[in-house]
This record gives structure tokens, sequence and C-alpha cells, in this order.
């Protein structure tokens, strides 16, 4: 490979714990990096907050994936025995709205179960197979037992020392550059 | 992050008791070692009694296959249903099947939104067990349509014959409560089952099987972000899947309660179907607890703890079932109506007085034994009560839905049901495609939630430890103290 033609991704610090973790996403906030992942084997309470990930819009989409799905299914119900197949039963009226409410209800529930799920893949952009930071030394464990955190090379203040030297500071078990 | 605050400080255990669920897993608490066990039990030599139970399961499932195929090739004329008693096992069976997926649901998404972390033991294969068990349940319906090759039907699609589906029918109403069910509890497991696809495809050494759980894991690599979504996602799904729960046998109960007959007519349905669907559930998730804990040796991750907790919500659940069959007996006995009295005197002295009261047996008697603590804490007597409640709701059904069929409103009607050779069949032989799914899915995938049960023995073992050791710092603090 010329040299010209190594591309980073970023640097990776390792760390332990999630305390070491969550202590370093804030103080590589603080330090004013921006473009910074964090990776865990499980859900660290306030990694995201630390981070300023805010994924909580997602509850007003799925609220409104409620209300369509109930307007469909009530919508659908009555526009089908209405229009679709007109069944007279006695001099009785068409649109019985209280038998169309389990029907209502179970098609707000699906719409927004599947609204919620197909949100999470289009925010969290999965399936991808390959990513870059699969090349960091040691990622494996990623999902197990150690927790690491990456500075972007497209952040404004990414250098390669000076981040380094940074990353140093946080008392990491490992630095590794990630090639993409 | 839990936080040892005053309220906490005050509910220590007392000695031999774990106040805690998340220190009942304390031998988990470094990082990896979930993973690890897990991972052990995946890719560890296969068992023998594994391949004892599945080999029996297969030979069940292929029974369940010449079963269901007869059927639907020759007709429901095969089953001894006749013409008050047209709902035979078929529809016992898509009721009780249904009713042990209920379990499942609860426990992965009430108990999450209640924040009772100890559901992680379970809620991976009860998830799991609702998905097998509503597919066995969805197939009984089809079945008992008698001409499967039409049941889409039910569908409302544009057609050449300008036919649209009753919307005030049970029959669609159940189908879609049935197939959003199904979906939503698909979509649960799955977005649940990524992260740990990923654990194991992390540990896995030949690159078929790393493949293979890569696939399953959509290149999950862990980013915060994701995490975030996840979690929330998972919330918002527990949101959304805990009133389906109660919709879906609330619906099923209401497919009696619609109809004019003695016996059915109640507006008392609805909840005693879902209280009945949940305690039969909780039964089938501590017969696989026990059987999971100590085939796999997870003492330490399934506990004794977690099996007693899930004792008392089965207790809860019979309590509740129970008074159920008091209000239905009292209600019958003061409306005074006399076909719901004479279905009433049937049920109880008639000809299917026995079913009644071992029914009575199992749900109301047996299960008073959990009161006591040395029962809810020993796994065999809890598998033993568990088989009992199995068979007492399964009776349960059959009371409600035979029996009173068979006492319909004029005496010239009246007829008993008798079982035959093909009803018993297709009450024993589902069973052979429940368990042989569930026999591969703890084998090939991860029973418990990693990274769930991961973060509560972290976190939840960490302030036994900082209590410790800030204790040691105060006792150092008080003699430096008191040598100055």
């Amino acid at each position: 490979m010329a040299k010209n033609d190594y591309c980073m991704y970023g640097m990776t610090a390792e760390f332990a714990d999630s305390e070491a973790l969550l202590e370093a996403a804030h103080k590589v906030r603080e330090a004013g990096y921006t473009e910074v992942r964090a990776f865990s084997p499980y859900h660290v309470d306030g990694l995201s907050e630390a981070l300023e990930e805010d994924y909580s819009f997602m509850y007003w989409i799925v609220i409104g994936a409620v209300i369509l799905g109930a307007i469909i299914g009530f919508g659908g119900q009555w526009f089908l025995t209405v229009f679709g197949y007109e069944f007279n039963i006695g001099g009785r009226p068409l649109v019985t709205w209280p038998a169309f409410l389990p029907i209502t209800f179970e098609m707000a529930v699906l719409t927004a179960g599947i609204t919620a799920v197909g949100l999470l893949f289009v925010y969290t952009g999965l399936p991808l197979p390959y990513h870059p930071i699969f090349n960091t030394k040691n990622i494996e464990t990623v999902t197990s037992s150690k927790f690491f955190l990456c500075i972007e090379t497209k952040d404004k203040y990414f250098h390669l020392e000076k981040t380094r030297a940074f990353l140093e500071t946080l008392e990491p078990l490992a630095i590794s550059e990630v090639p993409c | 992050m839990a936080v040892l605050d005053d309220k906490s400080m005050q509910n220590l255990p007392r000695e031999g008791e774990s106040a805690h669920p998340g220190r009942e897993w304390n031998s988990y608490s470094e990082p990896g070692s979930v993973t690890n066990k897990i991972a052990e039990v995946i890719f560890a030599r296969t068992p023998l009694w594994w391949w004892v139970g599945f080999a029996l399961s297969f030979i069940l499932l292929l029974v369940f296959i010449f079963n269901f195929l007869s059927i639907a090739i020759r007709g429901t004329g095969l089953w001894n249903i006749n013409v008050p008693v047209v709902w035979g096992v078929g529809i016992v069976n898509l009721i009780f099947w249904i009713g042990i997926g209920h379990a499942g649901t609860f426990i992965s998404a009430f108990l999450l939104l209640m924040r009772q972390h100890w559901r992680g033991a379970f809620s991976r294969f009860a998830e799991a067990m609702t998905l097998f068990a509503l597919a066995t349940a969805g197939l009984f319906p089809l079945l008992h349509l008698g001409r499967i090759e039409l049941f889409y039907y039910i569908v409302p699609y544009p057609n050449t014959m300008n036919l649209f589906t009753q919307f005030r029918s049970a029959l669609a109403w159940d189908f879609v409560a049935i197939t959003a069910y199904g979906t939503i509890s698909l979509l649960f497991w799955y977005i649940d089952l990524i992260p740990d696809l990923a654990a194991m495809r992390d540990k896995a050494k030949s690159p078929w099987v790393k493949f293979a759980f890569g696939i399953g894991a959509m290149g999950w690599r862990g980013e915060s972000r994701h995490w975030q979504a996840l979690h929330k996602t998972s919330y918002a799904l527990a949101a959304l899947a805990t009133p389906l729960v109660i919709s879906v046998h609330s619906i099923v109960g209401l497919d009696f309660a619609i109809a004019i007959a003695p016996g059915w007519h109640h507006t008392l349905f609805p909840p005693f179907f879902v209280a009945g669907a949940i305690f039969s559930g909780l039964a089938m998730v501590i017969i696989f607890a026990t059987i999971l804990r100590s085939g796999f040796g997870m003492q330490k991750l399934i506990t004794t703890w977690h099996l007693e907790a899930a004792a008392k919500l089965m207790l809860t659940a019979g309590l509740l079932v129970c008074y159920g069959y008091l209000i239905e007996n009292i209600s019958a006995y003061i409306v005074g109506h006399d076909y719901e009295v004479d279905l009433l005197f049937a049920r109880l002295f008639g000809d299917y007085a026995i079913s009644y009261w071992f029914m009575i047996f199992c749900n109301a008697i047996v299960i008073q034994l959990l009161w006591f603590k040395r029962i809810r804490t020993n796994p065999t007597a809890l598998v033993i009560i568990s088989l009992f409640v199995l068979i007492g709701m399964w009776l349960e059904r059959y009371i409600i839905i035979p029996v009173s069929l068979s006492y319909p409103y004029g005496e010239t009607m009246w007829s008993i049901f008798n079982m035959g050779f093909w009803d018993i069949l297709t009450i024993v032989s589902p069973f052979g495609l429940f368990l042989t799914a569930t026999f591969l899915f703890i084998r090939f995938l991860p029973v418990v939630p990693i990274n769930e049960a991961q973060q509560v023995a972290i976190e939840d073992a960490s302030p036994t430890e900082a209590l410790a050791r800030d204790s040691a710092e105060d006792a150092a603090a008080a003699q430096q103290g008191g040598a100055d």
C-alpha cells in the first residue's frame, strides 16, 4: 500500500469497565470532540446522554403510528362495511362501531410495533455487515467484556499525536489506530 | 446505576435471604462472565439428555404431522364432534396453546415496564415459548375450519366475488389479534436477541458458526447510540405488548361471551381468560426453567430465588382463576335462568363431574401448596405442581367448550361429547411441535438475555461491594479519629 493510500477511521481507547468508559466519555466531550463513538457489551446508563445522543423522538413517531393504525383499522372496517359489502341484518345500522373496536385496537398496536422496529433499523443503519470499527485490535471482546471509545478522524480537533496524548490521560488499557 | 439510598439500606436482606435479584447473580459480576457461561452451553458437546428429549419430541412431531394431515384431508368428522358440540378439542387446544404463550409476553413486557430486573432470567426463553405456542395454536383454527385451503377468506382482500370479511364476527377478531400478537412477539424477541447473537458471533471458533450468528446479528457492534435505540424500542414495544397480550386473550374470551349460549354468555370471561392464560403459561415457564437450569448447570443464573418469584406469580394468577370459578358458578345461580342452572348442575354433578372436580383439584387445591416457602424453593415440587396446573387448565377449557355446548337451549338437543382416538391424538401430538422447537431453541440460541443479565449482575452487585468498602473506610476513619 502506498503511503498516501492509508486511510484511517479513528483512534480507539479500550477500557475494562463501564465506569471508566462513562468517565472517559464525559472528558472527551469536555475536551471538545464531537465525532465520538462509545462501544460496550451492554447498555450503560448515562453513556448516550454523555455523548449527547437522543432517540426520544422515536416515541412521538410511535404515538403517531398508533393513531395512524387506529385510523386504518377503523376506517378500513367502516369503508368495507359501508361500501365494500353492504350486509343488511334486519335493518340494523351498517356501522356498528363497538364491534369494530377489537380490530381497530389490534391494527393500532401492530402498526406502531412495526414502525418502532422499522425505525430502529433505519436509525442504527443495521443490517450492516462491514464497519471500519471491526478493524480495531481486540474489538471482538466488545460484545462480552471490554469497553471502547473511538474518536473519528473526521472530528475537527482530531490530530494524530495530540489525540493520542489526550487519550493517554484517560488511562485506557490500550490505544489503537483504526484503518478503514 | 443502582443507588444505595436510605430506603434500600433499611431493606437489607435477612439472613439466608436475598433482597435483590442482582445479588443472586453475584457470581457473574465480572464483565463477560455471563457471555462465557452461555457460550459454554452453546459451543459445548450436546448433552445426552438433549438428544433423548429431542428424539422423543421429534417422534411426537411426526405423529402430529400425520394427525394434522389426516384431519385436513379426511375432514373434521374424524373428531367425535356432534351437532350441539361443534367445537371440540381443536378449539380447546387453540385456547390452551394461546394461553401458554401469554406468560412469555407477560414476563418480557409487563415485568420490563415494572422494572423487575429478575425477569432477565426467564424473559428470553419465555418469549421463545410464546412464539412456539402461538405457532402451535395457530394451526387449530385452520383445522377447525374444515377446509384449510380456503382459510384466506378471513383476510379482507379485493376479490371478484365482491365479498368481504364480516368484521362483527369473532373469527375475524381472532385472526387479527393472533397475527398481530405473533408479529409483535417475534419482533420483540428478535431485536433483543441481536446483541446476544453478536456476542456468540465473537465467541464462535468455527467460521461457519461465526457466519451463521453473524447473519443473525446483522453487524451489531455495540455502539452506545444503538444500545440507546434498542433500549428505547424495547420499552416502546413493551408498552404496546402489555395491552396487546391482555387484549388477545380477552378477544378469545369474547368468542364465547358474545355467543348466546348457556355457560358462555358471561361478562366475566375476558379477565377470567387472561388470568387463566398467565397461570398456565407460568406453569410451562417453571417447567422449562427447571429443565434448563439442571440440564445446562445454570443454577447460578436461573436461581431458586427466580423460581420462587415465578411460583408466587403463579399462585397469584391461580387465585384469580379460582375467584373466576366462584363467580362463574355464583352468577349462573343468581341469574336463575333455567338453562344456566341446569348447566351449572350438570357441570357439578352430571356426566362431566369428574373433569370438573379434577380441574378444581388441580387449579384450586394443589396450588395452595405454593403458600409454603419450602415448596416454592423446591424445583421438583414446582415441576409437579406445574404439571397439575397444565392439566387443570386444559380441563378448564374443556369444561368451558364441549361441556357448555352439550346443554344448549332446548333439551331435545342435549348431547354428550365423548373423546375418540383422534381427539386424544389431537390433544397429545401438538406437544411434538412445541417441544421440538423448544429443544432446538435451547440448544442453539442464547436462552438468557446475556447483555441484560450481565448489566444487572454488575450494577446490582456493586452496591454490596460499595457498602463493604464504605463500612471498611468508615471503620478506618473512626479508628484514625479515635487515635487522634
